[in-house]
């Protein structure tokens, strides 16, 4: 059986980490508040942190993703970035800061309140929404029935997902 | 460990006050192993193991080039560079190591250098005009000792600011880190306190660890050191190794032979098991995790800092 730990899902995104409290050496802020809990955590960052953050929030990563991108294109070397939300969206918009070329060490995610988790269809690469890994949902592009497996992109957040029964139907 | 490289003196250049720059080759003309930008050749120097940046392209090279700065007061293996080395003499070196390579994802270079810490710089320009990889520097150096300036100049344009004044370069660091697209990395050479000053000025401009990278010559950074004892396992014998000897030069001394080659903590030959006590890492060789971890020092380098280190020998 394969340890969860060795695979591409960080272990926040799974609610089994301990998080580390934020790094707050950092010169800006970009904080990302997802969903009601996301949005209220985000707040209370804000309020903490001396001078003027920039703050982020919607219902779910795809309302500030648009936002996101355009803060981080802008953006100089001594940027943190925090993100609050549930996994799903969190994985969306770790993809997000990964590809504007944010470090590791540049980001903190707090995994708080509960929301789909994106699967991408390795058969017909449309993204579907599940609720937690080992699932078996129904693609919303070709229709095939497709297992989340536990290996999500870095890039794009999204799980891996594949026809559960592909051995089975050749037979 | 892989055979050491035999290198002929094709050429010497001593333009530079205080600066020699060699050009080496294979004995038959051959092609010279590559290398990564910012890679360092471990050369025999009359009897003596002296790390030097190459400086030149290091992708199917017909040529190492290396630039040594004469010093005096050192082990000697610099002042053996400048004063018994003639065009057509043979060394020895052992294959180019990195420790101070380009980070590919980075989207911008930031080339920090002082002195002769230009070397390394020169081999990353080299590479970045060859992949079009975009890169600023900043240079100083003393106005009568201008190493690799046209070379620099020639390889980054206007991204190159030269400067001879210390407080000039210091004006301009602040401007420089507070200004960088996310995504860049830092590179600093030069001595360990423009090192410093560099990491500390970068770190309050908040930049984090993974973007810094730092190449400090192995012989500038290693103080004498304070003295502390080792104690032998197999014997309980106990040493004490005074402040300027190595762990290795006391153990030899005892007549314990232990296999080694660069004798600067770069090439990873003289590593020994630790079985107690706290080893202080000063080599290039060992990763941060293996240091943190404590079971093993470079004993040419790395020294201790609790009072007594236990080692199986």
């Amino acid at each position: 059986m394969t340890s969860l730990a060795d695979t591409s899902v960080p272990a926040w995104a799974v609610g089994a980490a301990t998080v580390a409290p934020p790094d707050d050496r950092g010169t800006t802020y970009l904080l990302v508040g997802v969903g009601e809990e996301g949005t209220a955590l985000a707040g209370s960052w804000a309020s903490a942190l001396p001078g003027k953050p920039t703050v982020i929030c919607g219902d779910d990563a795809h309302a500030v993703s648009a936002a996101v991108r355009t803060a981080l294109d802008t953006a100089r070397v001594g940027l943190r970035v925090w993100l609050a939300g549930p996994p799903g969206a969190c994985l969306v918009l770790r993809g997000l800061a990964v590809s504007a070329a944010v470090e590791e060490d540049e980001l903190h995610v707090s995994v708080v309140g509960a929301g789909p988790i994106e699967v991408q269809c390795v058969h017909c690469q449309t993204a579907s929404t599940a609720v937690a890994i080992g699932d078996i949902v129904p693609c919303g592009g070709c229709g095939r029935q497709v297992v989340v497996y536990y290996h999500v992109s870095r890039r794009t957040g999204r799980f891996l997902g594949y026809m559960h029964d592909a051995e089975e139907a050749g037979r | 460990m892989s055979q050491p490289l035999k290198l002929v003196v094709s050429g010497i250049d001593d333009t530079v006050a205080g600066i020699r720059s060699l050009t080496l080759s294979a004995p038959n003309s051959g092609r010279l192993p590559p290398f990564v930008p910012g890679s360092h050749l471990v050369l025999d120097c009359g009897g003596r193991q002296n790390a030097y940046s190459l400086t030149g392209e290091g992708v199917d090279p017909i040529e190492y080039r290396i630039s040594v700065l004469k010093v005096s007061g050192g082990a000697g293996g610099s002042a053996w560079v400048h004063e018994c080395l003639a065009v057509g003499d043979t060394t020895s070196a052992l294959l180019p190591r990195s420790a101070f390579a380009p980070v590919a994802r980075a989207r911008k270079h930031l080339l920090v250098a002082g002195g002769i810490g230009i070397t390394p710089i020169v081999s990353h320009l080299c590479a970045a005009r060859t992949w079009h990889r975009e890169v600023q520097v900043l240079y100083v150096h003393r106005e009568d000792s201008p190493a690799h300036v046209d070379e620099v100049r020639e390889l980054a344009g206007d991204a190159a600011d030269i400067v001879t004044a210390r407080a000039d370069f210091r004006q301009r660091l602040g401007p420089l880190l507070a200004g960088q697209p996310l995504g860049t990395h830092l590179y600093t050479c030069g001595p360990p306190g423009l090192i410093d000053d560099v990491l500390a000025m970068a770190a309050g401009h908040g930049w984090p660890a993974s973007r810094l990278h730092s190449e400090r010559f192995g012989a500038d950074v290693l103080d004498p050191g304070e003295p502390f004892d080792v104690v032998l396992g197999k014997t309980g014998t106990r040493l004490t190794v005074p402040s300027g000897t190595s762990l290795l030069e006391a153990l030899e001394r005892h007549g314990i032979a232990i296999p080694n080659l660069c004798r600067h903590g770069v090439c990873g030959e003289c590593r020994i098991p630790v079985t107690g006590g706290v080893p202080l890492h000063r080599d290039l060789y060992l990763t941060d995790e293996e240091k943190q971890t404590g079971d093993a020092l470079m004993c040419c380098v790395s020294r201790s800092k609790s009072p007594a280190l236990e080692v199986p020998l």
